[in-house]
């Protein structure tokens, strides 16, 4: 039996005192240099807007541990989400173990690195350099081979990091070899494993000596400072930005935006200069790590638009450090120097970006501020706006149909209206589309027949409607959707309605999440998640099943905005359709073209999103696609048309199937 | 206390508004017992005054100088209105050419009468005027009667039946003198740009004719060009058909291409999608042409021809040549 | 130079009509400036930001609504207003509109170089006041135009008016009338601060005596037409929907085109 004391290496065996202190002052100095810098980004970020993100700090907490340890996102992607994973923890353990070999060496009294404990952490870290060096070379692979387009273009910095991580690794396990191979291969030290069996060709080359041992110490020692040293002047930096970016992220829905507080006395709207983003939006920028996961999503981007929200994230960066860091002043230069008014009118507001992003930025809350800046301080807009902007304001719809006429299309249909009926359980909110667009009149009618036939006490505004916003605020037209939405608000609470149905998912997301900020607070239930409760219940009979294959396209408001995938695909299922998926659905559905306003804007740049989401659908040769949007139906229906598929297949909204199944 | 027309002329060409105000100038005249006169104003037009007899006026002013050559609204203005005022007539109309819209205004302002636009029905009642005009466009009615001693109205084209010409009649005429005055002068015609020839703008054209999907390739378009030359319309196009590349994205109307109010809008293998119909709904008349009886756009089509637009249009456009043919 | 545009408050073009004992029934109606008059305040203000015009004055006569279409003006970037309001005025016919009109410009005193109007207000559709506010002052006009060239300095304008078969170019001394319709520009979208700012603009209110009238000169009472009676036009038939053999149907449309809209 060994005594257990001899099982143990001794730190800083056959290193002279000089190098020895050569490690403080490498060691102090470069974390010191590193938190200077992270101090001077904080400064950064104060100069921003004040923000409450410091609420619900327990489950901030839980859910940034459960992103960083358990990569619950990076892993969405697999091969760089292995390869993230296997970096991150190979260097985890291998800081821990660095750690307790510090403590071992420095703190007097302490005496712990021996017997069975050193062996279990002699093997766990040289598994962890292992795993280390297996992720950075799959990195480098990547990087260096495959080259795929969402890395690109790619900074020096990139590979420098990973050569530095490998040196890292690499140099610590021929310091440990030569070590024990040095020391004549102690039996125990087999727990070293890569370090034995790396000593055994050292040891015949005649590398198993004291200097040998030293210059790999020192060489190890160096290439551990300098990666200490670069933190703070590359995208190193995620290590200690990244997490904090995603304690301090928005829970909310995603494309949720606030208002511009005071608006009738403000000075300034949206982003004039970059100081107006909040500190969070600042961290923002710094938080991006450029993984191209946003880009890759992103529906502008994947149809040639200008828009990358990489980039637009990189280029705000840009200026942030040219006017905060570089000092130049606020009219020397201007984000929109750097971005352009396409880039910004490109974005859908479909949240693929914020869905993919490992980092949470949040990409809308910028495209926005930046939109309303055009909007508002410049009326720079596209110029088919001017007619729909107008339109809302004058007629409540964006297409500028008499609002007189909105309740023309309920003629004969005996739907109460709240004016004459009092008060009802539920409100049906209709919508433009709804009220005006001949095609969705249908489904409106296919919903009414579906209420009736579950006896649900309902009623509608009727003209007393109004368009809900969305759109205004999309465009970036805060001041448009903020009277639309006080004045909605006005009457909805007059009448005192609690529980609302909406028919469109532009709707729904505006009234559940938006309108509490103008004291408007409902319980709204979108079309299809009423329709799937009542099937549940027994509420509605099916008298006849459907047939065919058929693929369902989710909203970007439903699904990735307020997590509806569900409901939809069982009423589908229920119907007795054979549902098949597209290639991008769920959380990586792919947008039909029409959210963020786009519907109201000519595509001019590129191919058209709803072309390319058709192609989608069809690579499944279905009978029938399914919708629950007025607007992604209208982008399949234009789709379609202009594919000479508008015959072969069935266009339908959820609630027209089911109005037709319990016939 | 006679009924007068003023008759609009151009480059020594009568227009033919003016050829009708000429034959409703005679039925109020004769409803009322009176005689009918006509004023024509411009530069060596002496020659248009017996074709203006032959509609029946009675007696023509003549008011002929350098400076009335072309369109000038004081000189034109001062010329009638002074003649008006010396003259009183009881009724003085005048078609809406441009001319007419743009000039009534000023001589009812130099005389100092009462004036109805665009009026689609004239009466006589208790021995005055009493006209009928819509207005709001077109979704009101108005009549509207007169105080003032001269009653002036402006009477839309291609409303009021033009009587057959009596060409044996030749004009009695008198020359009425014209001294130019300063303010003549502050105003020049300078250039007259013609647009016979080419198609008109969209946004400005009277008539347009748009195609969609249903057109099913570029080539087609030559059948809606066609009919479209033969109306002296403009062109439009469905964003499907813009989006196909058979037409220019300045062609598009819809809610983001270019939004169209024309007298008349024919709309020729065109669904009707909303975004489309925002753009040209508030046309005064539609007319679909769809293979579609479903299509939305017969809901807003005042006139719907549920075909094959490759048989009904070229027969459309034959039937409107011989028309046009047979008016020579 | 200083320039002048008169601006209305009609009520949006899709707005539903309903009478109400033998009146237009105004309680559904939303009202916005007249659209032609917005191509005339664009014209104005962009003559302003090209350095040809020092000052643009929004006038308009109206009851109190119309103090929202000159807000509407001075968002585009007017520079200030005139409301002239009062209960008499009421039923005043075009050329007592335009008499008034030109009783408030020399009430206010503004040397204007150019009076811009839109061609026709949408509502009542006369075309009239214009021509008849540029034969009270005595001025050239130029009616319709789709492109205005000014040059202060040589006292001279050049306006192109769109007219059947084409395009007459008129000169014109200053001060002038132009009247404006679309082509000729294309309004912009006012921005938020400026609406913000149109609210503190300068809005001047003349009554009827500020002007120096007395109600019998104007409103019904001054006027030289009345309107008798409104009625809806009867009732356009859902449209007519035609199927059959292409030979016939072509003979009813042609009969549709020719005898009913008369357009061949």
């Amino acid at each position: 039996m060994i005594n257990p004391q001899e099982i143990t290496r001794h730190v800083y065996w056959n290193i002279p005192l000089v190098f020895k202190i050569l490690v403080y002052v490498g060691g102090l100095g470069t974390i010191a240099l590193v938190a200077w810098i992270l101090y001077q980004r904080v400064q950064i970020w104060k100069k921003g807007k004040g923000e409450d993100r410091q609420d619900k700090l327990k489950e901030r907490l839980i859910f940034a541990a459960r992103n960083v340890f358990l990569h619950t996102r990076i892993l969405k992607d697999e091969y760089p989400g292995i390869m993230h994973l296997a970096i991150f923890w190979g260097f985890l353990v291998l800081f821990i173990g660095t750690i307790l070999v510090a403590i071992e060496a420095d703190v007097p009294f302490v005496h712990f690195y021996y017997g069975i404990f050193y062996l279990l952490v002699s093997l766990a870290l040289d598994i962890a350099g292992l795993v280390l060096i297996i992720g950075v070379c799959m990195a480098l692979y990547r990087r260096l081979k495959e080259k795929p387009d969402r890395l690109q273009p790619q900074k020096p910095e990139d590979n420098i990091v990973l050569y530095l991580l490998l040196a890292v690794a690499v140099t610590g396990f021929l310091t440990e070899a030569v070590r024990i191979a040095a020391q004549g291969f102690p039996r125990f030290e087999l727990y070293s494993i890569v370090g034995f069996i790396l000593a055994i060709p050292l040891n015949i080359l005649g590398i198993n000596g004291t200097l040998a041992h030293r210059i790999f110490w020192f060489i190890h020692m160096l290439c551990s400072f300098a990666f200490i040293a670069y933190i703070g002047y590359s995208k190193l930096l995620h290590i200690l930005v990244t997490p904090a970016n995603i304690v301090f992220r928005d829970p909310r829905p995603y494309g949720v935006v606030d208002t511009i507080p005071n608006m009738e006395e403000a000075e300034s709207f949206g982003l004039t200069k970059i100081e107006e983003f909040s500190w969070k939006q600042l961290m923002d920028l710094d938080a991006c790590m450029r993984c191209g996961r946003c880009q890759e999503a992103c529906p502008a981007y994947n149809t040639e638009k200008p828009l990358s929200p990489k980039n637009l994230i990189q280029d705000l960066k840009d200026h942030m450090n040219e006017r905060l860091v570089g000092g130049k002043s606020p009219e020397e230069c201007t984000p929109y120097q750097r971005i352009s008014d396409d880039v910004l009118w490109a974005c859908t507001t479909c949240g693929a970006c914020m869905e993919e992003c490992p980092a949470y930025i949040e990409h809308l809350d910028k495209i926005i501020e930046m939109r309303r800046y055009l909007s508002l301080m410049e009326g720079r807009i596209p110029e088919e706006l001017n007619q729909t902007f107008r339109n809302m304001e004058n007629n409540y719809n964006p297409w500028g149909v008499g609002f007189a006429n909105r309740a023309d299309w309920a003629e004969g249909l005996e739907i109460p209206l709240l004016s004459e009926k009092g008060s009802t359980e539920y409100l049906l909110w209709v919508g433009c589309a709804g009220a005006y667009d001949d095609r969705y009149k249908k489904v409106l009618k296919a919903l009414v027949e579906i209420l009736k036939a579950a006896n649900i006490d309902f009623a509608i505004l009727g003209t007393e409607e109004k368009c809900c916003g969305d759109w205004a605020r999309r465009l970036g037209n805060e001041y448009l959707f903020w009277m639309m939405a006080m004045e909605n608000v006005e009457v909805l609470n007059g009448y005192g309605v609690k529980k609302i149905i909406t028919a469109c998912p532009h709707g729904y997301h505006t009234l559940k999440n938006e309108y509490p900020q103008f004291g408007g607070n409902y319980q709204v239930i979108h079309h299809t998640q009423l329709i799937s409760q009542l099937l549940e219940e027994g509420r509605l009979t099916i008298n006849r099943s459907l047939e065919g294959v058929f693929t369902y396209h989710d909203s970007c408001y439903l699904g990735r905005h307020n997590g509806i995938y569900e409901e939809p695909r069982k009423i589908l299922q229920r119907l007795g359709l054979n549902l098949k998926e597209m290639e991008k659905s769920r959380e990586k559905g792919f947008c039909c073209g029409a959210g963020g306003g786009r519907m109201w804007l000519e595509e001019k740049i590129g191919t058209r999103i709803n072309y390319v989401r058709c192609d989608q659908a069809l690579a499944l040769d279905p009978q029938g696609v399914a919708t629950a949007c007025p607007f992604c139906l209208t982008m399949f229906d234009d789709g379609l048309k202009a594919k000479d598929k508008i015959e072969e297949i069935q266009l339908k909204d959820i609630a027209e199937l089911v109005a037709e199944a319990i016939k | 206390m006679s009924v007068w027309v003023i008759a609009d002329q151009r480059k020594g060409t009568l227009r033919k508004p003016a050829l009708e105000t000429l034959s409703e100038g005679r039925r109020l005249a004769d409803q009322l017992g009176t005689s009918m006169e006509a004023v024509i104003a411009g530069h060596n037009v002496e020659g248009l005054c017996n074709e203006i007899a032959s509609y029946g006026a009675e007696k023509v002013y003549l008011i002929d100088h350098e400076i009335l050559a072309n369109y000038n609204p004081p000189a034109y203005a001062r010329a009638v209105g002074d003649l008006i005022k010396d003259k009183q007539p009881q009724i003085v109309l005048m078609g809406g050419t441009m001319t007419g819209r743009d000039l009534m205004p000023r001589i009812a302002a130099r005389v100092g009468a009462g004036l109805a636009p665009d009026c689609i029905k004239l009466e006589i009642v208790d021995g005055k005027l009493k006209a009928i005009r819509p207005a709001i466009a077109g979704k009101v009615r108005v009549e509207i009667g007169y105080k003032s001693d001269i009653q002036m109205a402006i009477l839309r084209p291609n409303v009021f039946e033009r009587l057959e010409p009596d060409t044996s009649k030749t004009a009695n005429i008198e020359k009425v003198p014209f001294e130019p005055s300063d303010l003549d002068t502050k105003q020049r015609l300078v250039e007259f740009v013609s647009k016979e020839t080419g198609r008109p703008e969209l946004t400005e054209a009277e008539i347009i004719v748009s195609g969609g999907r249903g057109m099913k390739a570029p080539e087609n378009f030559a059948l809606v060009e066609e009919l479209a030359d033969l109306l002296g319309a403009a062109v439009g196009a469905s964003r499907a058909a813009v989006d196909a590349g058979w037409r220019p994205q300045s062609d598009q109307v819809g809610q983001t291409g270019k939004t169209v109010s024309p007298n008349l809008y024919i709309a020729v293998g065109i669904s009707g999608a909303i975004q489309h119909l925002a753009g040209m709904s508030s046309s005064k008349f539609i007319v679909a042409i769809n293979k579609d009886p479903d299509a939305p756009i017969f809901n807003v089509a005042d006139f719907g021809v549920v075909g094959d637009l490759f048989k009904v249009v070229p027969l459309l456009t034959e039937e409107i040549k011989k028309i046009k043919a047979q008016e020579g | 130079m200083k320039v002048v545009v008169f601006c209305k408050s009609v009520p949006d073009t899709e707005t539903r009509v309903r009478l109400k004992d033998n009146r237009l029934d105004k309680s559904e109606i939303k009202y916005i400036l007249n659209p032609y008059d917005e191509f005339a305040v664009e014209e104005a203000v962009r003559m302003k930001e090209a350095g040809k015009v020092d000052e643009v004055v929004a006038v308009s006569m109206g009851p109190e609504r119309a103090r929202e279409a000159l807000r509407s003006a001075l968002a585009i970037g007017a520079d200030r207003a005139i409301l002239i309001k009062d209960d008499a005025l009421d039923g005043s016919d075009t050329y007592v509109t335009a008499k008034v009109l030109v009783k408030a410009l020399e009430k206010d005193g503004v040397e204007y170089g150019m009076l811009l109007f839109g061609q026709q207000a949408i509502d009542g559709d006369t075309w009239h006041v214009p021509g008849q506010v540029a034969e009270m002052l005595g001025l050239p006009q130029a009616g319709s135009i789709i492109k205005l060239e000014v040059d202060p300095d040589a006292g001279k304008a050049v306006a192109n008016r769109l007219v059947e078969g084409g395009e007459e170019v008129h000169e014109m001394a200053l001060p002038c009338v132009v009247t404006c319709r679309k082509g000729l520009n294309e309004p912009r979208y006012p921005s938020l601060p400026n609406i913000m700012k149109a609210k503190r603009k300068p809005v001047q209110d003349y009554s009827l005596a500020d002007l120096g009238l007395s109600p019998e000169e104007v409103g019904r009472a001054g006027s030289f037409t009345e309107v008798l009676s409104y009625s809806l036009p009867p009732k356009k038939e859902a449209g007519r929907k035609v199927e059959g053999e292409p030979e016939e149907v072509v003979q009813e449309l042609v009969k549709f085109l020719k005898d009913e809209i008369k357009v061949l």
